[in-house]
C-alpha cells in the first residue's frame, strides 16, 4: 500500500469511527428502513474511500457525508427507474421472447444511470441532439431535421452537452 | 481570467469533436482540427479530455434505440407527466404491439468487445500488423493476436478483412459458427441467424465449421472447404457448403455504404435495410410479396433509401417519430 492510500485509509477510519453511527441515524430517518440505511452507509464510506477528494480539506464531515449519501439515494432511485424503463422499451422493441442477458443488463443499467446523471439539467434539445449523435450515430443533418433547427445549431448543442458532462464530472472529483 | 481562457479552449475542443462526428466531415475539417490541436499544448490536452468523455458513452445505443428512449424517458419525466397518455408513451405501446409480430435480429450488448459499430455505423479499424477491418452496422469484434496467429473473434454482425501478408502468422476470423483462415487476402465474414457466410474477394480462404462437440474438435474433425476469389462459402450447422460463384461487387457493396438490388423481392431489401436502422421498420411480408425492385440504395441514409423505394415501388412509407416506420402497399 502506498503512503497516500495509507493516509486516506486512516482518515476514513477516523471519519467512520466518529460519524458512522450518526450517518446511520440520518439515513434511517430518511429511508425508514434500517437494513437499507446500513447498506447505504457502507456504500457512502466506500465512495469516500475511492474518491479523489482531499479529506484533510473537509471542514464539515457530516455535511460532506450527507451530500454523498444523498447522491447515492438519488442514484439508487434513478437506477431502479432506468432498469424498469429499459426493460419496458427493450420488450417493446424486441418482443418478450428475447431478453437482454442479466450480465449485460446490469452493465447497461449502470452505464445508463451514470449517463442520466451526467445529462440531467441539460435542456431537452441539446440533450436529444447529443443522444442522437453519440448513441445513434446520426448525422447532424438528420438531427437538425428531426429537431427542426439548423445544422450548425446541432454542433453547438452537442458541444454544449459535452461541456455540461465535463462540468459534472469535475464536480465529482472535488 | 485563466479559467475563462480554459473554458474557451474546452468549448472549442467540444466543437471539434462534434464536427468530427457530424457525419459530414471532409479532409479539410480533419486537417484544421489537427492544426488546432498542434497549435497549443493546452488545445491537445483539452481535446484528449473531450475524447475520453466521448468514449464514456461507448456501449450504449447498439440496442435498437432502447438506451436513447430510456434516457429521454428518465430525463424528460417531469415534462411527460403533463402529457401522459399521448406522445412518446402511446408510440412505445404501439411498437410493442407490432414488434411482437416480428422477430427482430437479436443485438447483444457487447459492452466489453474490443471494437464495436453502432446500428447504422460503419467503422474502419487499423490492426497492429497493418491489416484492416471494416465493420458493418451493428458489429462487435475482439482481437486475439499472438506470436503464432492473428485471430479476430466476430461476436456478431459482418466485417470485411483486408489482410496484410505474413506467412508465419495466419489470419483467422472466428465466429460461433466456424472459422475463416487466410494468408494475405481480402474477404468478408457475416454471421447469419443460422450460421456464417464468407465471401472471398482476393486470393483464397479456408472456411471451417465449428466442430459440433469438444471431442470432435480434439480429433480434428472439423468440416472445411477452400473458397477462392469470387466465391462464397456458407457454414450451416457443422457443414460448409461447396463454395459458389457470386458477384463480389454486389456482396461487398456495403463497404461503400451501398445496397445493390438486382430484381430482388422488396421484403428482402427491407430486411437488409433494417440492419442499418435503429428503431423498428415494420411491414407485412405477405402484403409485399409480389413486389420486386432493382436499384442502388444508400445505407448511410436509410430514410433516403426508403424514399427511393417509395418512388420505385407501389408502397407507402409512414414515419412515427424516429422509432417506428411502417411500410404498406399503396
Amino acid at each position: 500500500m502506498g503512503a497516500e492510500s495509507y493516509y486516506r485509509n486512516e482518515a476514513v477510519k477516523v471519519l467512520y469511527s466518529h460519524h458512522h453511527g450518526w450517518l446511520m441515524g440520518w439515513l434511517r430517518k430518511k429511508l425508514g428502513c434500517s437494513q437499507r440505511a446500513a447498506d447505504m452507509a457502507q456504500d457512502t464510506f466506500l465512495r469516500v474511500l475511492t474518491s479523489h477528494a482531499d479529506l484533510n480539506a473537509v471542514k464539515e464531515p457530516r455535511a460532506y457525508l450527507t451530500t454523498i449519501a444523498g447522491r447515492l439515494i438519488i442514484d439508487d432511485a434513478r437506477r431502479k427507474k432506468v432498469e424498469h424503463l429499459y426493460l419496458e422499451t427493450w420488450s417493446a422493441l424486441h418482443g418478450n421472447d428475447v431478453a437482454p442477458s442479466s450480465q449485460s443488463l446490469v452493465e447497461v443499467v449502470e452505464l445508463l444511470t451514470a449517463v442520466a446523471r451526467l445529462l440531467e439539467g441539460l435542456p431537452e434539445k441539446p440533450r436529444r441532439a447529443f443522444l442522437m449523435s453519440r448513441l445513434e450515430g446520426r448525422s447532424h443533418g438528420e438531427i437538425a431535421k428531426a429537431l427542426g433547427v439548423s445544422v450548425s445549431m446541432i454542433k453547438k448543442y452537442v458541444a454544449r452537452a459535452l461541456l455540461h458532462c465535463l462540468d459534472l464530472l469535475d464536480e465529482d472529483q472535488r | 481570467m485563466i479559467r475563462d481562457e480554459q473554458r474557451r479552449i474546452l468549448g472549442e475542443a467540444a466543437e471539434w469533436l462534434a464536427t468530427l462526428h457530424s457525419g459530414d466531415v471532409d479532409d479539410a475539417d480533419r486537417s484544421c482540427c489537427r492544426d488546432w490541436r498542434r497549435a497549443d499544448p493546452r488545445h491537445e490536452r483539452a481535446y484528449r479530455k473531450m475524447e475520453n468523455l466521448w468514449r464514456r458513452f461507448e456501449g450504449l445505443g447498439s440496442d435498437g434505440g432502447a438506451a436513447t428512449s430510456t434516457l429521454n424517458a428518465v430525463l424528460g419525466a417531469r415534462r411527460r407527466q403533463r402529457l401522459r397518455g399521448g406522445g412518446a408513451l402511446a408510440v412505445v405501446l404501439l411498437v410493442g404491439a407490432s414488434a411482437s409480430l416480428l422477430s427482430l435480429p437479436f443485438a447483444p450488448l457487447d459492452l466489453l468487445a474490443d471494437y464495436r459499430s453502432a446500428t447504422g455505423e460503419q467503422r474502419h479499424v487499423a490492426l497492429p500488423d497493418g491489416s484492416e477491418l471494416v465493420l458493418n452496422s451493428g458489429t462487435a469484434v475482439d482481437l486475439d493476436y499472438s506470436a503464432g496467429e492473428r485471430r479476430v473473434r466476430l461476436r456478431h454482425g459482418e466485417l470485411l478483412a483486408r489482410v496484410a501478408p505474413d506467412r508465419g502468422r495466419p489470419f483467422v476470423v472466428e465466429s460461433a459458427a466456424g472459422t475463416a483462415r487466410a494468408l494475405g487476402t481480402e474477404y468478408t465474414v457475416r454471421i447469419r441467424e443460422d450460421g456464417m457466410d464468407v465471401v472471398v474477394t482476393e486470393s483464397s480462404v479456408e472456411v471451417c465449421a465449428a466442430p459440433p462437440t469438444a471431442s470432435a474438435a480434439h480429433h480434428g474433425r472439423a468440416h472445411c472447404a477452400a473458397a477462392v476469389a469470387g466465391q462464397r462459402a456458407r457454414v450451416r450447422g457443422d457443414r460448409v457448403s461447396a463454395p459458389q460463384a457470386v458477384d463480389t461487387a454486389l456482396e461487398t457493396a456495403w463497404v461503400k455504404q451501398r445496397l445493390v438490388a438486382d430484381d430482388r423481392p422488396l421484403s428482402e431489401v427491407l430486411k437488409e435495410l433494417r440492419r442499418y436502422r435503429s428503431g423498428v421498420l415494420h411491414y407485412d411480408d405477405k402484403a409485399l410479396s409480389n413486389i420486386r425492385v432493382s436499384g442502388v440504395f444508400p445505407l448511410d441514409d436509410t430514410d433516403r433509401a426508403l424514399d427511393l423505394l417509395a418512388a420505385l415501388a407501389p408502397i407507402q412509407v409512414r414515419h412515427y417519430t424516429g422509432l417506428l416506420t411502417l411500410i404498406s402497399p399503396r
